[in-house]
């Protein structure tokens, strides 16, 4: 009788935490899944970066993401640069990464870095983010495009990220004005209206092209602003790629100057600040 | 003096490049980037460009034993170092076959 008053309660609890845990949507479950996200957030990441080359971006405009985009990666994140041609890019103008160990990297991601670590981190985030815009003034300098496919560059990324086997986070960053001049269709031109870029998904579809089955990776549109509308020509874009299979938000899509590159939840633990032009440097891990 | 590791990935082989003075650390790091190019490659080839570098006799150790462990997993490492740098890293690099081979008394 006595055990009974012992164990009745406990079987009790027992029961209702099990009920509680079991279900799909229930807190338990859902601090499980956060932590696997955190977990997923914490691997070494493949980030693509396509750089548009025409003529109507000005020369250095990308320095300074390109050198921002660098202190926001990590030890262990890789980094390919593509040049956005008219067509597809052909091959990396730079594949590299930052060196460091998985250790190194949850040490800068929680800030338990020490003062020597850092510095080594800033000085190659740095050395990174002027190899990329160096490459970046080289390709320029070899070929300017009068025409920018920046489709090409988005279908290039999803068929990239489905054949990436590595299993991190693979996320593509299109540095771009955002104004489409291919054989698609033409911003510049015609006005960019949802009606249009739904049209425009349509047809890609029925030739083929972006027809991806897999996984997209995480599409970041960096620097978009059109001459005379950039709201209609951001809602342009959330259109095609969402009638391509994308879901992009609003703040996947940003004009200038700039937030965060890459955008992810992160990111704040690893970017101090905007180094600004002649700023002091940023900090990683602070 | 600060130092920089810029790993390149090509087509075909990894490009390492590393200037300034190698530390313990440094040099681990650059052991690391060794192993992964494992991962990256199904006919591993690192082209390790130490021509800019200079090293500590323990910075060189490690990177002489990381050298040697990769090579015998299979990697191809082609080094561009300075005399002094190359007879740091390469003057007890021995392969497994030849020390077999001494160790058995065959010229």
């Amino acid at each position: 009788m006595s055990a009974l008053r012992i164990w009745g309660p406990r079987l009790i609890w027992l029961v209702l935490w099990a009920l509680i845990g079991c279900g799909r949507d229930s807190p338990a479950s859902v601090a499980k899944q956060s932590l696997a996200d955190r977990l997923d957030a914490l691997g070494p990441r493949v980030v693509l970066v396509y750089v548009d080359l025409s003529a109507s971006v000005p020369a250095t405009v990308w320095d300074r993401p390109l050198l921002r985009l660098a202190t926001e990666l990590s030890p262990g994140d890789r980094v390919v640069l593509y040049p956005i041609h008219e067509r597809a890019p052909d091959g990396p103008l730079l594949d590299t990464l930052i060196a460091g160990s998985g250790a190194d990297r949850l040490s800068a991601t929680l800030g338990l870095s020490t003062r020597e670590s850092r510095r080594r981190h800033q000085d190659a985030t740095e050395a990174l983010g002027s190899a990329l815009a160096t490459a970046a003034h080289g390709a320029r300098a070899l070929a300017r495009v009068p025409r920018t496919a920046i489709i090409d560059a988005v279908c290039h990324a999803a068929t990239v990220a489905q054949s990436t086997t590595t299993g991190g986070d693979v996320v593509a960053v299109m540095m771009t004005d955002g104004i489409e001049e291919s054989q698609y269709a033409n911003t510049a031109l015609q006005a960019p209206t949802v009606t249009h870029a739904i049209a425009l998904a349509r047809r890609l579809r029925s030739r083929g092209v972006c027809a991806t089955k897999g996984a997209w990776p995480r599409i970041r549109i960096v620097g978009v602003r059109h001459a005379s509308d950039t709201p209609s020509l951001i809602r342009w874009w959330l259109a095609l790629l969402g009638a391509l299979g994308y879901t992009a938000a609003l703040g996947d899509v940003s004009t200038y100057p700039l937030g965060p590159i890459l955008g992810d939840g992160g990111s704040g633990a690893r970017v101090a600040r905007d180094p600004g032009p002649g700023g002091s440097r940023p900090h990683a891990g602070s | 003096m600060r130092v920089l590791i810029l790993p390149t990935f090509y087509a075909h082989h990894l490009e390492l490049s590393v200037s300034g003075r190698l530390s313990l650390c440094t040099a681990t790091q650059v052991a690391q980037l060794l192993r992964l190019a494992h991962c990256y490659y199904r006919y591993p080839l690192v082209n390790l460009e130490l021509s800019r570098a200079t090293t500590s006799q323990h910075a060189a150790d490690v990177l002489r034993t990381a050298i040697q462990s990769e090579r015998t997993h299979g990697l191809r490492i082609e080094l561009t170092a300075t005399v002094q740098a190359r007879a740091l890293l390469e003057a007890r690099c021995v392969s497994p076959s030849s020390a077999i081979t001494r160790r058995i008394g065959f010229p």
